[in-house]
């Protein structure tokens, strides 16, 4: 028997419909499997107090200041010095062999394994520098994986932004500068900031880099020389060892809610953005 | 004006410093690994499966055969249901559907690996391990989870490569008589081949680099593995395990390991690059 | 010749149809609106050579590559779903519309600059003819309708809200670092750092708890305990990243000249098993054999048959030293053996399968796990203390040289009767 076109047409496509929906299913199971075992214990009490008996009892509310403090400061960093390499890259060099280099380095170290940051960042934040197991030794090695991404993408949003835009802006007497921050950053904004959100969302869910270079402390962090656990480790490790599954869950969840809120913010931030580049 | 040059100078600085740094990375990793290569011997490095730091004996092969064969394994998965998912999410499915799903694949990108590789430990190993038989932490279970990890790597780039195919050409094929299906394995796939293939190569190098979810579900034995069903250390797990010795030729050998993952990455962007040229390349020729 | 680069690099990157560019800043659907304003962000996660293949037919991103405009990419289809024709009309007015805001910073930039009394800035309008000598600006014909070119000097006053504003926005991400840093190093610091362990991973759940006392009993000390292994731990204690540093298995000669070991504890070295399994005794030399992957059958120790699975630790582990001195002697752990990272994980691992064993710190083993006699005893704290169980490691407290007051005052608490009888009721066995 022939299958007809059609058949193979609907054959194909139901398959395809099948591969999607196991694919949702695989996220939505995964989803749902942390929350409803970590959910419950999420209470107040549990945000706000600190860990206790190596996290069996207690809370995670240092494993929050501690992820809000290195991967925070990680982006803090590395944003503004990302865009500024982004556009002097894009505006203020000539189109190259070195600008290609560079932007392929950047590509390459993009796609460099984190651990092997955290290699670096152990040996020269934390020993070389000093610096000690220690939420700046974090952030430094965080911001350092994540400048290579911020830069492409600024790179990219601002190369998407027309060059009429600029042709105007020159044509009625601005400056570069002038063209270049109120013009054409201002019109790849939505790029930019999604580059930098995505960094912090990476930042957030890194571990292996984090143990090494800011430690697996466990009390408050009480300035930035101290060591500090992040709740991807704090999961990580409480549910490795077996110390606390219930905890592991509720550790989970909150990071899973925190990484979902971040992107919905974004995505909002982007809607506002798009939708005023069209007034 | 002057102002402006400042600017000028002042972002030039940071640029520099920027690019400086990261090149410093880069320095300082092949500085601290590539000695040793030499000093143990490149062949002794790379095609020896003896790694017994205690006795001085460096060698990665069973751990590069084990990324090689995650990373295949991940890729398969990935290829397989991303290229699915991109297909029905450009083609067949209503705009309204695809644009609400889209946001659910960044979505599954924003998943910590350490919740995937937690998720793979109580639910996928215990199923393996019962119904496949073995430890349960295998390659196929790290492939499995890598898999979806790359997922929405593959897809979303695979989404903008399908959508960058110009309309006329799927129009046309629809206009010679082709089912919509017959057009995308005609036309749609081959025009967008480079595109698809750089996706999955890309995948690929974000499955090579996965460190934490891979520990978790892998076993981390030594040996060769000799099936899906047996335990493998990948190069990535290797660093992370014994990452805290920082006795001199230990750490060393760690860091040649991270040269390794270094230049095989270089090596698969080089080829995603490639591969897209090659297709501009043609274009050009005409 | 910088002129005709310059211009290359703005200019011929597009090409006629640049009214397309403006398409994309068009609200169609806002489905798609959003989906092209995504687009060269979400496009920038992978990188670029990605897409160049994309770029190459459809063109129309406007990426100003040097020399890469060929005049033939004009006559490429540009992937829009609509055929450009129909963009004309609206693109005027959408220009119109579009272009007041980006220019409204200048212009607010320039207006600020009046009202501060600076006067007319020298800038934009000297500044501007200066600049084009080395920067050629224009309003080409080949790019804008004529028509719309005279509109671009009508600069809409629409005010522009808060945020979108780049220069606050710059600000307030400055404003908010600087308070960032000031505030986290206003922190204040106790006096003295915080005393910090590292190493075994085995020793650390008892210095967590020992640090846990301390606190309460001392209130104002603060312990930092973190894991990484033994030999990670003397690392540590060389190179002062920890004040202490924990070791699971007693110094080899080289590092005995390097370091000061102090005894806290010694810990029984358990074997164990899943609590499904009918193995209860195994010999050492059964043991060895086990772990070197010559005995791979439970059948083969008195078992139920079935594969065994043996469970190590990680290179650099002292649990893993101890025990390769202790059972394997000179024999070499089989590479099949999977390798967890801490007691925790092998733990759980030999909890879940029923055909495990592996080895662990005995104070840690607890009720969910069964650990084996050897040589025909049991493994329990008494049977370490009266030297009869013989698989004991020492749990060593390891400095280099002498350490500040703070640690010296945690070393000897945990000495102390109080922190010996917290590691007795542990499980361990007291140093002294």
């Amino acid at each position: 028997m022939r299958i007809t076109p059609v058949a193979t047409q609907r054959l194909a496509v139901g398959f395809m419909w099948i591969l999607t929906g196991i694919t949702f299913a695989v996220l939505v199971f995964i989803l749902v499997f942390i929350l409803v075992h970590g959910l419950p214990h999420v209470t107040w009490t549990f945000l706000t107090q600190s860990p206790r008996s190596m996290g069996r009892e207690g809370g995670i509310f240092p494993m929050i200041l501690g992820t809000f403090l290195v991967s925070g400061l990680a982006v803090l960093v590395a944003a503004p010095i990302g865009v500024a390499t982004a556009v002097y890259l894009s505006e203020y060099t000539r189109e190259g062999r070195l600008t290609s280099v560079i932007r392929f380095g950047a590509d390459c170290l993009a796609g460099v394994p984190s651990i092997i940051f955290g290699l670096f960042g152990f040996v020269f934040f934390a020993i070389t520098l000093g610096m000690g197991l220690s939420v700046l030794s974090g952030s430094l090695t965080l911001a350092l994986m994540v400048l290579p991404t911020i830069i492409r993408t600024s790179e990219e949003a601002i190369r998407s932004v027309p060059n009429s835009y600029r042709e105007v802006s020159l044509g009625l007497g601005g400056t570069r500068w002038q063209t270049v921050f109120y013009v054409v950053l201002r019109s790849a904004l939505p790029g930019i900031s999604t580059g930098i959100v995505l960094s912090l969302g990476r930042s957030i869910s890194e571990t292996a880099a984090v143990m090494l270079t800011a430690g697996s402390a466990l009390r408050l962090p009480r300035s930035l020389f101290d060591s500090s656990r992040t709740l991807a480790l704090h999961f990580y490790l409480l549910s490795r060892e077996g110390i606390s599954m219930p905890n592991a869950y509720a550790t989970a969840s909150v990071l899973i809610i925190a990484i979902l809120a971040l992107n919905l913010l974004a995505y909002a931030v982007m809607r506002r953005f798009a939708v005023k580049a069209t007034r | 004006m002057k102002r402006d040059k400042v600017i000028g100078a002042i972002l030039l600085v940071v640029a520099l410093s920027a690019i400086s740094g990261l090149a410093l990375i880069t320095v300082f990793i092949f500085r601290e690994g590539v000695p040793i290569i030499f000093r143990v011997g490149a062949k002794q490095f790379f095609l020896s499966t003896d790694w017994e730091p205690s006795l001085g004996h460096f060698g990665i092969l069973s751990m590069m055969v084990g990324s090689f064969m995650v990373t295949i394994g991940a890729a398969v998965i990935g290829v397989v249901f991303s290229l699915g998912l991109a297909i029905v999410l450009t083609q067949f499915s209503p705009p309204g559907l695809s644009a609400a799903l889209k946001p659910v694949i960044e979505l599954l990108a924003g998943i910590p690996s350490v919740v995937y590789g937690f998720v793979g430990v109580v639910t996928l190993v215990p199923l393996i391990r019962l119904s496949l038989g073995g430890p349960g932490l295998s390659v196929l279970a790290a492939s499995i989870v890598l898999g979806v990890m790359i997922l929405p790597t593959i897809t979303s780039i695979a989404i903008d490569a399908l959508q960058a195919v110009p309309r006329s050409y799927l129009e046309g094929s629809i206009a010679l008589g082709a089912t919509r299906w017959q057009t995308v394995t005609m036309v749609l796939l081959r025009a967008a081949r480079s595109g698809l293939v750089a996706a999955v190569i890309l995948g690929m190098g974000r499955a090579i680099g996965e460190t934490m979810a891979v520990i978790m579900v892998a076993g981390n034995a030594l040996d060769v593995p000799r099936s899906v069903l047996a335990p493998v250390r990948t190069l990535t797990s290797n660093i992370a395990l014994e990452m805290g010795y920082a006795s001199g030729d230990h750490r060393q050998a760690l860091f040649a390991t991270g040269v390794t993952l270094f230049v095989i990455i270089t090596i698969l962007n080089t080829a995603a690059l490639a591969v897209s040229r090659q297709r501009t390349g043609r274009r050009r020729a005409k | 010749m910088m002129h005709e680069v310059r211009a290359k690099e703005l200019g011929d990157g597009e090409y006629p149809l640049s009214v397309a560019d403006v398409r994309d800043h068009l609200v169609l659907e806002e489905g798609r609106e959003l989906g092209r304003a995504l687009g060269p962000a979400r496009r920038a996660q992978a990188p670029a050579f990605a897409r160049e293949s994309k770029e190459e037919l459809g063109g129309a991103v406007g990426t100003p590559d040097a020399g890469e405009a060929p005049l033939e990419d004009a006559a490429v289809e540009v992937p829009r779903d609509h055929p450009v024709e129909d963009a004309a009309p609206e693109a005027v007015t959408a220009l119109e519309e579009i272009l007041p805001d980006p220019l409204d910073g200048l212009e607010q930039g320039l207006e600020q600059r009046v009202e501060r009394g600076l006067g007319r800035p020298a800038g934009p309008v000297d500044g501007g003819i200066h600049e084009r000598e080395t920067w050629q600006p224009s309003c080409r014909g080949r790019d804008l309708d004529a028509s719309t070119c005279g509109r671009m000097s009508m600069v809409g006053g629409i005010p522009l809200p808060f945020m979108a504003n780049v220069r606050s926005v710059f600000i307030h991400t400055l404003a908010v670092t600087l308070g960032l840093v000031v505030m986290c190093a206003g922190c204040t610091r106790t006096s003295g750092r915080s005393v910090s362990l590292l190493g075994s991973t085995s020793i650390q759940p008892f210095a967590e708890m020992l640090a846990e006392r301390y606190a309460k009993d001392f209130p104002g000390q603060f312990v930092e305990v973190q894991g990484g292994g033994s030999t990670a731990g003397l690392q540590a204690a060389e190179n002062g990243l920890a004040d202490i540093g924990m070791c699971s298995r007693s110094l080899t000669a080289k590092e005995a000249l390097l370091f000061i070991p102090i005894l806290i504890a010694r810990d029984g070295l358990a074997i164990v098993v899943n609590r499904d399994n009918s193995v209860a005794k195994l010999s050492i030399e059964q043991l060895r054999a086990v772990f070197a992957g010559r005995v791979t059958n439970w059948s083969e120790v008195g078992g139920k048959s079935g594969p065994i699975r043996p469970i190590t630790r990680e290179e650099g582990s002292g649990t893993r030293e101890s025990f390769v001195r202790l059972v394997m002697d000179k024999e070499r752990i089989s590479g099949r053996a999977l390798t967890q990272e801490s007691n925790g994980a092998v733990k759980e691992l030999v909890k879940g399968d029923p055909a495990a064993i592996g080895y662990m710190s005995l104070g840690l083993v607890g009720k969910d796990l069964k650990a084996v006699a050897v040589e025909g005893t049991q493994p329990t704290a008494l049977n370490v203390l009266a030297g009869r169980y013989n698989l004991v490691r020492p749990l060593l407290f390891v400095t280099k040289g002498a350490v500040n007051p703070a640690a010296q005052k945690f070393i000897d608490f945990v000495l102390s009767p109080v922190g010996q009888s917290l590691l007795v009721t542990e499980g361990l066995v007291r140093a002294r």
